[in-house]
């Protein structure tokens, strides 16, 4: 689970130094943690686990803090829900060409509570890695 | 003979309203003829029934409405409003009951069954919330005691406390006008602008002073969500030394300087302001 992964993202190496909106990052990690707890422990509070994920993302937007997309594949950008795959997410791959290439591939991910789908086209680049895990691969350790 | 001096006067009427004499010797017809559809009218005025309006030609049909789905019109805030206010409607339900047991039940020692009651309402409890709590106070602990063991001074912890978030706080009402919420304790379930909702244990854990109790109220009883106004209250929290787990440090805030949403807090500058009706 990538919890709390927006924090001091790409910052690692030197740990000394302090991250600004250090407040603003551990708020957000606090607000994760406890909706993703609210789901699997006790989902009769889902009403309130999608709320902390609405004052997640409005945080995030007033105080321009960037979230890792690993934090907002997780989030349904329509009702907050948490997306956990076979819960409420349904992943498939689609293909809507007449010559079903490969190409058009799309990686759909389906939130199950609003129907609202995030679509990758994974066809074009199979090795295609996101902006924050090339940067964790170039720094040397 | 008759028929026909009769027809002569609709006729001459008639001629003054239509232009073709079929339609004249048509309507004549239809009014006085024996088998066919007898009209008990005669229409004196030319009305023309078959003209459409000139279009313009940019003029599209809508042959396909958009339906608006029912998932759309179910916001998060609206989803929450209903959640927290169909559990108060329980709650109130459910007291309801206990007194009216209290009151049938005056002689007997028969106690009212509260745990399926509370099952089948899905009242909120507060032992679900205790994780949620263990969380806010490695949280809070951060906020207060950065970067290892040592305390911050309390210039920069009074900035971030205000901007810190609420959610899984443990509060109690130390002071308000409102007479009848001190003492009142509970987790912070969600911090609303003019309120805090919190979900307060039961019974002996209700409140301070009833722990030595035996008999308690209905909404004691109860327990579940409450929600306290922020205006005119004083609330108080502890945040544990994580050096010495018996330690705590105190902090109040006053509810009538806190009312801002919890989101805004987050880039909000606090002033002084005059103390007039603070409490």
């Amino acid at each position: 689970m990538a919890k709390g992964k927006g924090k001091g993202k790409g910052k690692g190496k030197d740990k000394g130094k302090s991250v600004p909106n250090r407040d603003n990052y551990a708020r957000i990690s606090y607000l994760y943690q406890i909706s993703n707890q609210f789901y699997l422990a006790h989902p009769e509070y889902q009403a309130l686990s999608r709320g902390y994920n609405r004052n997640l993302d409005l945080i995030a937007k007033k105080t321009v803090i960037k979230l890792s997309p690993h934090i907002k594949r997780t989030l349904c950008k329509k009702c907050n829900t948490m997306l956990i795959p076979g819960l409420t997410m349904s992943m498939y791959i689609e293909n809507l060409s007449k010559q079903k290439s490969q190409h058009n591939d799309v990686f759909v991910n389906k939130c199950l509570n609003c129907g609202k789908c995030k679509r990758f086209p994974v066809g074009k680049d199979r090795n295609y890695i996101l902006f924050t895990d090339k940067q964790n691969e170039n720094i040397p350790t | 003979m008759s028929l026909q001096q009769d027809t002569e006067l609709e006729k001459h009427l008639l001629s003054r309203c239509y232009d073709s004499q079929s339609k004249i010797v048509e309507l004549l017809q239809d009014r006085y003829s024996v088998t066919g559809s007898q009209k008990s009218t005669i229409l004196f005025k030319n009305i023309v029934t078959d003209t459409k309006k000139p279009r313009s030609l940019l003029h599209q049909e809508n042959t396909q409405p958009t339906k608006i789905t029912q998932e759309r019109k179910k916001t998060t805030r609206q989803v929450l409003r209903e959640y927290i206010s169909g559990t108060l409607n329980n709650q109130r339900k459910l007291i309801k009951k206990i007194q009216s047991h209290n009151r049938k039940n005056t002689t007997g020692h028969q106690p009212f069954p509260i745990h399926q009651y509370l099952q089948k309402y899905k009242i909120p409890n507060f032992d679900d919330f205790f994780q949620m709590n263990k969380l806010w106070q490695k949280y809070a602990q951060d906020l207060i005691f950065q970067n290892g063991n040592s305390m911050q001074s309390l210039s920069s912890i009074l900035p971030r406390l205000t901007a810190a978030d609420f959610n899984g706080c443990l509060l109690t009402v130390l002071q308000s006008r409102n007479t009848n919420v001190i003492g009142t304790r509970g987790i912070v379930v969600w911090d609303a602008q003019h309120s805090f909702i919190l979900v307060v244990p039961r019974n002996e854990d209700s409140k301070e002073w009833n722990e030595e109790k035996s008999r308690f109220s209905p909404s004691e009883m109860v327990g579940g969500l409450k929600v306290i106004p922020k205006k005119h209250t004083m609330f108080g929290f502890d945040i544990i030394d994580p050096r010495n787990e018996n330690d705590c440090y105190g902090f109040t805030i006053v509810g009538s300087r806190f009312e801002i949403r919890s989101v805004e807090r987050s880039g909000k500058k606090f002033k002084n302001h005059s103390v007039d009706d603070i409490l």
